[in-house]
């Protein structure tokens, strides 16, 4: 089964387009929500290894400055997980721009950061269900290192799959500083599902 | 003819089923004023739907900071996406007495909370629906398991 997910160069396109049509959609409404401009780059579509995924997973663990929050989606016959990737995300500009005033404690530092995951998660996961007439739902949102440790994720990772779809995007917004990767990831098996999906799009 | 008795029956059987599901709905409009109220709702916060519907979240439920939850809501209306707030950050949104009052070690319930945009015909949103998730017993289980690692520290 797993052998089976390649993507053609069309395929790659137009999922490509998909995303960045979804983008266009999401940066448009947050710069309405948070009165920000977010800069969008072109959306990377690549097939990654397990391997891969767990060196991200590593590079999250132990470092301070970095901060990640996943998230499940599911629609019919599709299901993956968003992992927003904060890169030296600071509180301080998260608040500002969210405009949650004062100091804040501990907790509401990380409810922020799940609030700004779960806006920014959001906006893209609607736009990319909109285009393939998918209504998903999200789950609550969980921050590794937080509500489970990334160790013990690492290991459970093993023989669970092996190669799937990624979607990689890059947020940033400039005004206050902050950068984070967005990394769209479906199981194997919504891949086969989603391939199907987009070929009616690619059909003349 | 027996479509349409079917599909009656299916109807209630549903409105039944949100009525007993051990879980809390509430529908807001824009303003915050309530416009359904579940069972669950019901039962836990002692107030019947005729008492809430039309009255303002806000007024009746104090506990609800006002400024925080508008913030939370106000990206449910604009972007048309869900929000969450989960028992670990903030432990309650509605303060409800425990299911188990007498053995359950806490007094309030834990709660996990989803706000889902309600679409108009026209794709806008003009009202959001509260999910209230009871969480006690996840989150009894996790301040024991905490207490239980301290104390293998120390």
């Amino acid at each position: 089964m797993s052998d089976d997910i390649t993507l053609s160069e069309e395929q790659r396109d137009c999922y490509q387009e998909i995303t960045n049509v979804a983008m266009g959609q999401a940066a448009d409404r947050l710069a309405r929500l948070l009165k920000v401009y977010v800069t969008l780059p072109i959306p990377n579509v690549n097939i990654i290894e397990i391997n891969e995924f767990k060196m991200t997973l590593k590079a999250l663990e132990g470092a301070t400055s970095v901060s990640a929050v996943c998230q499940g989606f599911i629609g019919t016959g599709i299901a993956g997980e968003a992992l927003l990737i904060f890169n030296d995300a600071s509180f301080s500009d998260i608040s500002e721009l969210l405009k949650y005033p004062g100091d804040l404690d501990e907790h509401e530092e990380l409810e922020i950061l799940m609030d700004v995951a779960n806006v920014l998660n959001g906006a893209c996961i609607q736009g990319i269900g909109n285009q393939l007439d998918i209504k998903f739902s999200q789950s609550h949102p969980v921050i590794l290192g937080q509500h489970c440790t990334i160790a013990e994720l690492i290991e459970e990772q093993e023989n669970r799959w092996k190669r799937t779809m990624a979607i990689e995007i890059n947020y940033n917004i400039d005004e206050h500083k902050i950068n984070c990767d967005l990394l769209l990831l479906f199981t194997e098996k919504s891949v086969v599902h989603m391939n199907r999906l987009i070929s009616f799009l690619l059909e003349d | 003819m027996t479509t349409s008795i079917q599909e009656d029956t299916e109807f209630h059987w549903l409105m039944a089923i949100l009525q007993t599901i051990d879980v809390g709905l509430v529908v807001l409009d824009r303003e915050y004023n309530i416009k359904l109220w579940n069972g669950f709702m019901e039962n836990h916060s002692g107030l019947r739907p005729d008492e809430t519907k039309g009255e303002n979240l806000f007024k009746l439920f104090s506990e609800i900071d006002k400024e925080w939850f508008e913030r939370k809501a106000e990206a449910v209306f604009l972007l048309n996406t869900p929000a969450f707030t989960i028992h670990e950050q903030r432990p309650y949104l509605f303060k409800f007495f425990n299911n188990r009052p007498i053995t359950g070690r806490t007094d309030t319930m834990y709660q996990n909370a989803t706000i889902l945009p309600l679409n108009n015909s026209d794709g806008t949103t003009d009202h959001i629906c509260l999910i209230i998730y009871d969480a006690t017993n996840a989150a009894m289980h996790k301040l024991a398991l905490d207490r239980c690692q301290s104390n293998m520290k120390d």
